[in-house]
């Protein structure tokens, strides 16, 4: 069995990635053809051109405004890397509930329910700081640094076999 | 998810008696190679460049999809330590895996246990996902303390 491994390992390593690959090509297709359907609901909900979703959703918001028993947002309908584009500017929603602790321009997860489509009824919300995900990046970016020192430590690499191997003093 | 420290040490504390120290670096891959493979992309992809990649990285965080992953970097060690790396990586990644299984993200579940079988979610929501966060300064210590303590 594994004299069958050493002799065929480009082969396997060939197979191996490009059933990965297939993989996530199926998972991509569910993911997209989903968060495609959630995202056109949510354009035509806040629109008024569809009916909005009956159940409890997770939405993204951007805050527009304040006040005191309410916030106006923003909801994010669009995927992108510019941030600006990613929320339907035209549609003001605005959020009746509780009224968590923000100022403009935070972005702000949102669970509840549209009472109309232009109401949202907050019941949670998730707000994570930007220095919070910056210390996550960091001690993160720590650990996989610790990773690679470890492993070198232990390991050599033959680029000619494309293998790594213990060294002999660990 | 957990911080990378969080399952870094998961790994790294676990594998620092004698007889185990050996293997350690199978572990410690082992425990950070779901995120490797999952938000490394993401955050290159996905947050920079805005190519949306989420729903082909997410199988990383399935065990069958670990499975084969590791049996490809397997193929990638000496014939003499591609069994233990094998066995080892693969154990450390469904330690990652259980690990993110029992947070709490916000809203529904994004992790498929079950793919390519299911594409269900689940979470178990025993903590919240930063809560790795303020344990960081004790996992570190002992990380350090482990460290100078097996030299």
């Amino acid at each position: 069995m594994l004299s069958i491994l050493e002799n065929h390992r480009t082969p396997l390593l060939v197979i191996t990635v490009f059933l990965l690959s297939l993989l996530s090509i199926y998972s991509y297709s569910f993911g997209n053809a989903k968060d495609k359907e959630f995202n056109k609901t949510l354009a035509g909900c806040i629109s008024g051109t569809r009916n909005c979703p009956q159940h409890s959703v997770v939405v993204s918001a951007q805050v527009k405004n304040l006040s005191q028993d309410y916030f106006i947002v923003n909801i994010r309908t669009r995927k992108g890397a510019r941030w600006e584009d990613l929320f339907d500017r035209k549609f003001d929603i605005t959020v009746f509930g509780e009224r968590p602790d923000l100022t403009v321009g935070d972005i702000i997860a949102l669970k509840g329910h549209f009472s109309s489509s232009q109401i949202f009824q907050l019941k949670e919300y998730d707000i994570e700081a930007k220095w919070l995900r910056e210390i996550k990046y960091t001690i993160s970016l720590l650990a996989l640094v610790l990773t690679m020192f470890i492993w070198f430590k232990a390991f050599g690499f033959s680029p000619t076999e494309l293998v790594f191997f213990r060294k002999q003093n660990h | 998810m957990p911080d990378l420290f969080a399952h870094f040490a998961s790994g790294y504390l676990v594998s620092q008696p004698a007889n185990l120290r050996q293997n350690s670096p199978f572990l410690v891959l082992g425990t950070i190679l779901p995120d490797i493979l999952t938000r490394i992309p993401e955050i290159i992809f996905d947050r920079l460049l805005g190519i949306p990649v989420f729903h082909f990285v997410i199988i990383f965080h399935s065990p069958f999809c670990l499975l084969l992953s590791t049996f490809a970097i397997s193929l990638l060690l000496d014939s003499q330590i591609r069994l233990a790396g094998f066995f080892l990586i693969l154990m450390g990644s469904f330690v990652h895996v259980i690990l993110d299984l029992m947070q709490k993200q916000f809203g529904q579940a994004v992790y498929m246990p079950y793919f390519p079988f299911s594409f269900e979610t689940l979470q178990w929501g025993l903590f919240h996902y930063n809560a790795s966060i303020s344990l960081f300064p004790v996992l570190l210590l002992l990380v350090i303390f482990s460290w100078i303590m097996t030299r």
